[in-house]
This record gives C-alpha cells, sequence and structure tokens, in this order.
C-alpha cells in the first residue's frame, strides 16, 4: 500500500499497515475515531483529563497490540470505542470507590459542560439522524437503562438502584433496548433507500 | 462470587455485559462463557456495534492529545533502505529482482570481510551454544563441508543473521540477535527458489535459533516482518536478505 493510498484505505487494512509499523496508518485511524473515542470518554468521565488518558491508551495499544483487532467480529469503531468505554468505566468505579472511602466533597478537575445531562444533548445533532430517529422509537424505560448505562458508566445494578426498578428489569431492558435500536434502525435506512 | 449462571442467566446479561455495566465477577463469568460460545460472542458484538453507532463524533480532541500517542509509542527500527543495497551493486539489471540484487551486494561486502565474518559466526555459535538444546546440530551443521551458508543483513548493516542450508535441505538461522516484536508482529524466514520467495516458516516474535526446511534450489534467503501467524508473500521491504553460498 502506497502513502497516498492510505486515506482510501479500508479500516482493516489501516490496522494492517499499523502491524507493519506505518506510524501514519495509525495517524489515519485516529483521525478517523479519535475524536469519537475522545467523545465517548468524556461523556462516561466528565473529565477531559482523564479522557483523553483514555484515548491515549486506546490508540497506544493499537499501535502495540493491533492484531487484538478482528476485522471479522466488527468494526474498528466499535473495537476502540469498547476499549476506550471499558477502560472509562474502570476508572469511574475506582474513582467511586475511593471517593466513597474519603467522602470527599469537591473534584478539582475540569468538567466538561455536556458531561452530567441525561436526557438532553446525548441525542444532539451530532448524532447520525436514523440514529435519533430509531432511539425516539424506543420505549423510555429501554432507552434511560441504555443511556444510563452506557454513558453513565454505571452497572445495571446501580441503574435499578437509582431508579427503582428490578435488577432484572433493567438487565432485559438493557439488551432488549439494544435489540430493538438495531432493528428500528435497519427499518429506517431500508425505508429510506426505497424512496424516490 | 456470584453462583454458577445457566446459559439463559448469560443470555440475559449480554446487552449489560457489552456496556461494561456488569459487576467484575459477571464479567468474568462472561468472558469465561463467550471463550466457547460463538453466538453469544456474536451478539455481544452486535450490541458493541449498535452502541458505537450512539457516539457523537464532533467533539474534537485537544490537539497535543495525538502528540501523547507518538510519545507512547515504542521505538520503531530504522526503516531498512533497500536503495543502498542497489547502489552498491555494480552492475544493476533490470531483470534481477530486487532481493537477488540485494543479496548479490551483500555478497560483495561479505568478500572483503571474511575475518570479521568468522567472528561473528563464532560469537553467534557461542551465544546459541549457551542457550539452545539444538546448540550441537547447528554446530555440526555449520561444520558440514557440504553446507551452504548465509549471512543475512538489514539494509542499513546493523543487524547480520548467520543461516546455514544442509544438503538435504536442513536449515539453521541464528535469529537471537534479532529484537524482540511487540504483539502482532513476528519474524518471517523466506526462501528464494527459482526466483521467488517462499515461506520457510514463521519464527516467531521473540527469535531464537531455528530449524528449518527449504529447497536444494534455495539461492537466498529473507527475513521479514509479518503479522501473527505469518503471511503468504514477504512485505516489503524485507528486514534482511542474504546469498547463501553456491
Amino acid at each position: 500500500m502506497r502513502e497516498d493510498d492510505l486515506t482510501q484505505a479500508s479500516d482493516a487494512q489501516l490496522v494492517v499497515a499499523i502491524g507493519r509499523w506505518r506510524q501514519d496508518a495509525l495517524a489515519e485511524a485516529y483521525r478517523r475515531h479519535g475524536g469519537a473515542v475522545f467523545a465517548l470518554a468524556c461523556r462516561v468521565l466528565t473529565d477531559r483529563l482523564l479522557a483523553e488518558e483514555v484515548a491515549q491508551d486506546v490508540f497506544v495499544r493499537l499501535w502495540h497490540e493491533p492484531g487484538r483487532f478482528d476485522p471479522q467480529r466488527g468494526s474498528l469503531r466499535s473495537f476502540l470505542l469498547a476499549h476506550a468505554h471499558n477502560r472509562a468505566v474502570d476508572i469511574v468505579r475506582s474513582e467511586e470507590a475511593r471517593r466513597g472511602r474519603e467522602r470527599r466533597q469537591h473534584q478539582e478537575r475540569v468538567r466538561v459542560s455536556a458531561g452530567e445531562d441525561v436526557e438532553g444533548d446525548v441525542w444532539d445533532l451530532t448524532v447520525a439522524e436514523h440514529v435519533r430517529d430509531a432511539l425516539g422509537l424506543l420505549p423510555p424505560g429501554e432507552r434511560q437503562a441504555i443511556e444510563m448505562a452506557y454513558f453513565g458508566g454505571k452497572t445495571y445494578r446501580q441503574v435499578a438502584a437509582s431508579l427503582g426498578e428490578p435488577e432484572g428489569t433493567v438487565k432485559s431492558r438493557i439488551r432488549s433496548g439494544l435489540r430493538r435500536l438495531r432493528d428500528n434502525l435497519a427499518d429506517l435506512v431500508w425505508e429510506d433507500s426505497r424512496e424516490p | 462470587m456470584n453462583p454458577r449462571l445457566g446459559h439463559h442467566e448469560i443470555e440475559e446479561l449480554l446487552g449489560a455485559y457489552a456496556l461494561d455495566a456488569v459487576d467484575a465477577d459477571e464479567a468474568l463469568t462472561l468472558e469465561n462463557h463467550l471463550r466457547g460460545c460463538p453466538r453469544c460472542r456474536a451478539e455481544v458484538a452486535a450490541h458493541r456495534e449498535t452502541a458505537a453507532l450512539l457516539v457523537e463524533d464532533r467533539l474534537e480532541p485537544p490537539p497535543e492529545l495525538w502528540d501523547r500517542v507518538t510519545a507512547g509509542m515504542e521505538e520503531v527500527p530504522p526503516p531498512i533502505d533497500l536503495a543502498q543495497f542497489a547502489r552498491a551493486e555494480r552492475r544493476p539489471s533490470r531483470a534481477t529482482p530486487w532481493w537477488l540484487a540485494a543479496a548479490a551486494a551483500v555478497a560483495v561486502v561479505l568478500g572483503a570481510g571474511s575475518f570479521v565474518v568468522q567472528q561473528q559466526r563464532h560469537d553467534q555459535l557461542q551465544a546459541a551454544l549457551h542457550s539452545q538444546e539444538v546448540a550441537v546440530e547447528v554446530l555440526a551443521a555449520f561444520n558440514d563441508p557440504g553446507a551452504r551458508l548465509a549471512t543475512l543483513r538489514s539494509g542499513d548493516g546493523q543487524v547480520h543473521v548467520r543461516a546455514v542450508l544442509l544438503r538435504d535441505g536442513t536449515g539453521y538461522v541464528l535469529a537471537d540477535r534479532l529484537p524482540d516484536l511487540s504483539g502482532g508482529r513476528v519474524y518471517q524466514l523466506w526462501a528464494m527458489v527459482d526466483g521467488a520467495p517462499r515461506s520457510a516458516g514463521v519464527l516467531g516474535a521473540e527469535p531464537a535459533m531455528a530449524r528449518f526446511h527449504a529447497s536444494n534450489a534455495t539461492t537466498a534467503l529473507a527475513i521479514s516482518i509479518e503479522p501473527v501467524g505469518g503471511a503468504e508473500q514477504p512485505t516489503l521491504p524485507v528486514l534482511l536478505t542474504g546469498l547463501l553460498e553456491a
């Protein structure tokens, strides 16, 4: 693959090039997905500095261990986001444990302005139109459970406790909500493609 | 710890697991299950794809973040410049394959410094004798009067690897001086037969002394860096090349 081809390369080809020590391939992967990785880490951590650490970790690991990505199993974006989410949630939970012990009142780090709102700006204009429509079709309980788990970094038990719902209900809603979301999305895209 | 979960309970947890919304002990149980259950793995992957769609893309990462990423990278070996080989060759021929040109240039270099080569060979064998069980075989192979020897060199001349090929097609390569590779990448050995590279085996990420088999018609050897599992064709430029003595 030539240098000038990288912007045209598939994500899988990029990862192969990264495996061959092509730093420009990593740069291209970062250009495509760095914003999303950073955005997700910011949402979960509500802290820019910690989010930067997570994003750094995600791409450095891609550099060191490109073989962990298997294109048969999904997209590079979801692979990177899953890693970012996992790291962010680890930090949130260890922070919670620490704060629980120390009873600290204030966090001195800079908050991301969008971070705290659960209902509002998640589904802003940056989310693709179809995704917003598909979300709008979800039962509110499913949508809320997904939102609190994914963007709030909470376990389904924590979600259940804060909503006063049974744990089993929340657990099921996350799963059925994700399935419904995918189905809705497929329907919307299908309908859209049939319009004249 | 939670008690053992049945398949139904595990399935019920797949959505929460995909969003990292399970407790640590549940995550362990799920991971164990997923290793052996392609259907559940596929469901988790699908949930993660769906969740990924929810992530907004407009937030601009701070410009210094990319600098932090590159600062966390390992030292990359200097790029191998095959053009150097081409320049060293006296009579370049368009018909000559890239690897043969490289190997021929190496042979020219070797002719000028056989004492150094002998010394290197001695050093490498000494190092090998201490650590490897095939050392006796290797020593015998290098002392076999019918053996064909090769020194594989990197384009910058910094790294050299000795190899030997016996008449019966058994070969040994002393690759223990190659730097270890990090995850996802391995060294692969190539035998050049009738002008085409054939894989002579994957040497791994932390290569040591390795036995290989190659055709008697092999004219040169090369080592490249490939993804885990190896490749069908070497990634260019190859790391090291060397001509087998006639």
